[in-house]
């Protein structure tokens, strides 16, 4: 043990010394959440960044600025240009304008997950999913966001719930939870949707600490809890973290995978750990380490609106116990088949490589995508896929805890991958813990961006007494796509959205407002939810396409759609799940940078199927059917 | 004179029993009745000294010139420590026989035993003019010169001797020891192995001691004990044949190892503080107390006994013990070296702030001694007391700005504090004192490579600064070309690449030992695909360091690019039991931190502790 070696007789304090301070220093790295990481690095604009060469910024007081004025002007839903100097239409100096509309919105409920004052234990700092979804089949995406719960009593009628709120499609949002059944209270963790009776109505999944709940959409605005009747009910409770559905067998009906994260009856250890916060702070969580893991589970859907746990044949329980968070469904290896990455905290990742036989092959480790360039575990949290270079191969990006980069995993093919995390450029912010995550074209350029949401561990508001923070507090981070497989962090010139403090966890990801562009829906811890709306108009063209299956599942979860323009190609996949334990729009968004049409779209259907669609327009969402093609479109 | 003088006593007497020829009349071969001569020897050899001097001077009244009888006049008057008429006697032998050894032997025989040594190699030197080879005198000469330490020079003689008499006990014990000297233990040993142990016990006991030096000095420790076993049950019991079996037998001992016998009695606190010091050494600290004990109760004010008693309490897991006894002598006399044992004892036993406070007042008794320094910030550190520790190791490096560790611990410090800049700044700070320190080289090498990149604008001048100061430095090199390695992978510039190369492959020339060099030029040929060599220093990387969990898994990358899966996959294996070996370790160190607050708002800092909830 570090103390007694450390503390021999003076006269061999510095050989032994030389020994236990390797460890000291291991013990750092490896357990991000640990003691030895404590202290708040002062917010830094990494070097790595370049500014665009027009833009001159006094970093510090631009941001004070910023956030001094958009307060009073955060809710104006008219473009905002402060921080672009760049003329409309010129595709590369294009700069987003983010913008929080949350409450304006109607977004009002607060996200419990245990105390804020405190955070005892390890449960209270996960959860916090959310989606963004089209339960009523409108057209217009709608907002599931999972709630949790604390370790006192609440009064009557102020129990935590989740809330469903559906998109009055004018800017504003409804709270429909009541109405849709969707009232339920307890530590709930993550949510996933899918189509799981192909009845063309999206269900919703939820995980908690203890049972999670499959709720069946009736079609008419409300939901049937079906958990027991499907099979879904579990006889344990587990500390269920990420889920995603997935068609694995390719049968046309979708299966489910859940993730587990700590041993459900760890999950109220109260462990402490920061003693640099002792005194100052209530004692605090020391991550998962040391406590028993879990495995994940694999429901395979019997067609009949049941489900059967395969997790043992399916070769899902062949990994050791460990903490997972978020799984990430996507064809890999382009073989067709849905293969299955989790994110794990504090463990190795997992790859599960579909066999093609209704079994899986774990592989991360010689994929390359368990652990760093070190070999060094990380603390997994969110993840997402996406061909961030055009090459037709899914990349993946992953968030981590704080003092750790997050990982891009760049696919070379074969199901095997090189980080290139370092090289992308995305190695310049490890001060804060990383939490939702995905590829998405904020530009509409046809690169690929990255937004990351982050959130501390503690409690947004420290105590004032403690001089340095801990943690940076909820910044977001946005990285542009620079087409040359690197990345630039525009953080801080994207919007005053991305800049308000904000314990965040989950992120949906989807065209909310039918502009065309992507927006953001973020769940965060203890507080209200963030909607950051892209304000800045991109000048580029974009496509928008929904997917429905006939012989694939209803939902096309799985299928992937291939769309060519400008000399280059883009992959997106119809997925359930991924980011931080939460679900994006399932339609599929192509930036077309200034071309106004695709001059192909190739739509490969989970099953072996392909359709394929010439000189496609811009700027409207498409309908495609199975079979049928085109079925329907709407210009926005 | 010791016994090997009276020996040689012994010996010229029973070699002169044969009477000088001219001396004797009709002794030889005939049965004519006992002369004087015979008469008195027989005298002598009844032990009727007196009588057979009266003999022997009736017999010179009449012969005053007969050699023989004067040299047994020589040889009676020295048994009766008439010593001046010894030598008188033995001067007329040699006036009256010059070419004869005899008297010259008997001489020196006569002038050692009354301690005038020189004169004595004199007398033996001259027998040797004019009997070259007797043995006597080569024996005696020998054993003078080795006892006046002169071995190589007693060598010559004895060798001579042994080759006359192989097998003569004093002349094979003697050549023995001045090999011994020599540092010839083999030939030494070769010699004893043809001598039998006499039956005097107290030469026996001489001879096994000989023979046990001889087997430590080749190592054989386990033969040594056994014989110095046997010389200290020969010998009654001296305390230095005690001292070297204790010492061998410590040395040898293995899980059925023989027991130490117990300690002559009535040893002195010298004595005892020595053997208490004996198996401290050796970590049998429960022996070590009670010797250091009994040097207390003989010493009760000897300091020396008293901090080296509390170290073997605390050794041996008596920390109150230990704590009480440190603190009765802290009352007599209070030294930083008890205040930093104390401190390391209450360290131990859970008591942390009192541990700070006492390596705190080591500080202040001794200010010029890095050692204390280093100790309490190292306290601080690793109860996770960051600022405190960093305000420590600032004074340290001020006092003693040639200490490369002082600086390393502020940098842990702030790197704990996720303070990057400035721990990599105080990283550097050490290396630039001595790259080859380890503990700077070690923690410059455990920051992240994120660290690098972020804080390469400041990093690489001063980096390149030291590679050029420290040309022959392999540590040097690998930091600077390692960073560079870094910053190439962000940068992808080819020049930063083969910059990084060169120092890469310059570091493992200057050093083929150093493993993170070979690790990192490895990954460097991985980088630019030059896979090939990239197998090989990885698998140099592992040789040299076989528990790198990340030189595994880097070989594994590459071998699985290059399709090789089955290698690709044993590495993973090895890889996989290295990390769940280490993350084992790693969880132990954690469950044993413990912390404690600093309260704020006293007239002085009152260091109290915190216990954790569960």
């Amino acid at each position: 043990m570090a103390v007694s070696v450390l503390l021999r007789p003076c006269h061999e304090v510095g050989i032994e010394w030389k020994a236990e301070l390797n460890s000291l220093l291991r013990s750092s790295e490896q357990f991000p959440n640990s003691a030895l990481s404590a202290g708040w690095r002062e917010n830094r604009y990494p070097s790595s960044c370049h500014l665009e060469p027009h833009v001159t910024i006094c970093r510090v007081n631009r941001r004070r600025c910023l956030q001094a004025l958009f307060q009073t002007a955060l809710f104006s839903l008219s473009p905002f240009r402060l921080l672009s100097t760049s003329k409309p239409g010129k595709e590369d100096s294009y700069v987003p304008n983010y913008v929080d509309v949350a409450s304006k919105a109607g977004l009002t409920a607060k996200t419990v997950i245990g105390g804020h004052a405190s955070k005892d234990f390890l449960l209270s700092t996960t959860g916090g999913g959310i989606a963004l979804w089209d339960y009523d089949n409108d057209g217009w995406l709608d907002i599931f966001i999972v709630n949790g719960w604390g370790l006192r009593d609440f009064s009557k009628g102020e129990e935590p719930t989740n809330h469903l709120y559906r998109n009055n499609r004018d800017g504003t949002f409804t709270d429909v939870t009541a109405r849709a059944n969707l009232l339920r209270s307890g530590w709930g963790q993550g949510v996933c949707v899918g189509d799981y009776n192909n009845d063309g109505f999206l269900d919703l999944f939820v995980t908690y600490y203890g049972k999670n709940v499959l709720y069946r959409n009736n079609g008419d605005g409300t939901f049937t809890d079906v958990t027991r009747e499907s099979g879904l009910l579990s006889p344990k409770d587990h500390w269920n973290s990420g889920a995603a559905f997935v068609d694995y067998d390719r049968d046309g009906h979708l299966d489910l995978f859940v993730s587990n994260y700590v041993a459900h009856e760890a999950g109220l250890v109260l462990y402490d750990s920061d003693p640099s916060l002792v005194g100052v702070q209530s004692p605090v969580l020391y991550g998962p380490k040391g406590l028993q893991g879990s495995r994940n589970i694999l429901y395979h859907n019997n067609g009949d609106d049941t489900f059967t746990d395969v997790s043992q044949a399916a070769g899902i329980l062949g990994p050791p116990p460990a903490y997972g968070f978020t799984p990430c469904v996507a064809d890999f290896d382009n073989d067709g088949w849905p293969d299955i990455y989790v994110a794990n905290d504090s463990t190795p990742s997992l790859l599960f490589k579909n066999n093609r036989d209704g079994t899986f092959t774990e592989t991360g480790l010689l994929a390359g995508v368990a652990v760093d360039e070190n070999g060094s575990t990380q603390g997994g949290m969110g993840v997402d896929a996406g061909d961030y270079d055009g090459d037709g191969l899914l990349d993946i990006i992953k968030t981590n805890f704080s003092d750790q980069t997050t990982s891009l995993y760049h696919n070379q093919g074969k199901g095997f991958f090189r980080d290139r995390t370092f090289p992308a450029g995305l190695s310049g912010r490890t001060s804060s813990v990383k939490w939702g995550t995905a590829f998405f074209d904020f530009d509409n350029d046809g690169h690929p961006d990255i937004l990351i949401v982050s959130g501390p561990i503690y409690p947004a508001s420290l105590n004032p007494a403690r001089a340095q923070p801990k943690e940076e507090d909820g910044q977001m981070i946005l990285y542009r796509n620079l087409g040359n497989g690197r990345f630039q962090d525009i953080s801080e010139h994207a919007g005053p959205g991305l800049l308000l403090p904000r314990c965040s966890r989950g992120a949906a990801f989807g065209d909310i407002f039918h502009t065309g562009q992507i927006d953001i829906a973020v769940n965060n811890l203890n507080g209200y939810p963030t909607l950051l709306r892209n304000q800045s108009p991109s000048p580029n063209s974009w496509l928008l396409i929904k997917l429905v299956g006939t012989r694939a599942n209803r939902a096309a979860i799985g299928s992937r759609a291939i769309v060519e323009s400008n000399g280059r190609q883009q992959i997106r996949e119809v997925r359930s799940g991924g980011s931080f334990c939460s679900q994006s729009d399932l339609r599929l968004h192509f930036g077309l940078g200034h071309t106004q049409e695709a001059s192909r779209v190739t739509i490969q259907w989970l099953g072996g199927t392909q359709e394929v669609l010439e000189h496609v327009p811009a700027n409207r969402l498409l309908v495609v059917q199975e079979g049928k093609g085109i079925v329907s479109q709407e210009k926005f | 004179m010791n016994f090997f003088g009276r020996a040689i006593v012994t010996i010229v007497i029973v070699l002169t029993t044969a009477p000088v020829p001219c001396a004797q009349s009709g002794r030889q071969g005939n049965k004519a009745p006992p002369s004087a001569y015979d008469k008195a020897f027989a005298l002598l050899q009844q032990g009727e000294s007196v009588e057979a001097l009266a003999e022997i001077d009736t017999a010179l009244s009449a012969s005053p010139d007969d050699p023989s009888l004067n040299n047994l006049r020589g040889l009676v008057t020295a048994k009766l420590n008439r010593n001046a008429e010894a030598e008188a006697s033995f001067r007329k032998v040699i006036r009256l026989r010059p070419q004869a050894a005899m008297g010259y032997n008997n001489l020196a025989a006569l002038l050692w035993q009354l301690g005038r040594s020189d004169e004595a190699v004199q007398s033996f030197r001259q027998a040797l003019i004019h009997e070259p080879v007797n043995f006597a005198a080569l024996v005696g000469i020998g054993t003078i010169l080795s006892a006046q330490q002169k071995y190589a020079e007693a060598l010559a003689y004895l060798e001579n001797a042994w080759s006359i008499h192989s097998g003569d006990f004093q002349a094979g014990y003697e050549l023995a020891r001045a090999l011994q000297e020599t540092k010839r233990p083999a030939q030494a040993q070769r010699v004893l192995g043809r001598l039998s142990p006499p039956h005097d016990r107290t030469i026996a006991a001489k001879f096994y001691a000989l023979q046990a030096g001889i087997a430590e000095q080749l190592g054989d420790r386990s033969s040594a004990s056994r014989d110095y076993r046997r010389a200290y049950e020969l010998s009654g019991q001296p305390f230095e044949i005690y001292l070297a079996l204790v010492r061998t037998t410590l040395a040898a001992r293995d899980k059925n190892g023989a027991q130490i016998p117990p300690a002559p009695p009535g040893l002195s606190a010298e004595q005892n503080f020595t053997l208490g010091a004996l198996f401290a050494s050796s970590g049998d600290y429960s022996e070590a107390i009670s010797y250091f004990q009994t040097t207390l109760r003989l010493e009760p004010a000897n300091y020396a006994a008293a901090y080296n008693l509390a170290l073997a309490y605390k050794q041996a897991g008596s920390q109150q013990a230990a704590s009480e006894l440190i603190e009765q002598t802290l009352g007599r006399q209070p030294t930083a070296e008890l205040y930093s044992l104390l401190a390391s004892v209450q360290e131990e036993t859970g008591r942390y702030v009192e541990a700070a406070r006492n390596y705190q007042r080591a500080v202040d008794l001794d200010p010029g001694n890095e050692q204390y320094y280093f100790d309490l910030g190292a306290e601080y550190l690793v109860h996770l007391t960051f600022e405190p520790a960093i305000e420590v190791f600032r004074i340290g490096t001020h006092k003693f700005p040639k200490s490369a560790r002082q600086y390393v611990g502020i940098g842990l410090a702030q790197f704990a504090l996720r303070r990057y800049g400035d721990a990599a700044d105080a990283f550097l700070n050490a290396l630039e004192m001595n790259p080859s320190s380890p503990d700077a080289f070690l923690a410059w090498n455990a920051l992240p490579a994120f660290v690098l990149t972020a804080e390469w604008e400041k990093i690489q001048p001063r980096l390149k600064l030291i590679a050029e100061r420290f040309p022959g430095s392999a540590q040097a090199l690998f930091c600077y070309g390692a960073a560079v390695f870094r910053r190439s992978v962000v940068s992808e510039q080819e020049e930063n690449f083969q910059l990084a190369q060169a120092l890469l492959e310059r570091a493992v020339h200057w050093d083929p030992k150093l493993a993170a060099a070979h690790l990192e030029l490895a990954t460097l040929y991985a980088q630019r695909n030059l896979n090939k060599q990239a197998v090989a220093s990885f698998l140099e990387a592992i040789r040299l360091d076989p528990d790198s969990e990340t030189a595994h898994y880097r070989l594994a990358q590459t071998y699985r690019n290059q399709n090789q899966l089955e290698r690709a996959n044993q590495e993973l294996d090895l890889y996989g039991q290295l990390s769940r070996h280490h993350r084992e370790q790693l969880a132990q160190t954690r469950s044993a931190i413990r912390q404690f607050v600093l309260a704020h708002g006293a007239s002085e800092p009152v260091v109290t502790e915190k216990k954790p909830p569960l």
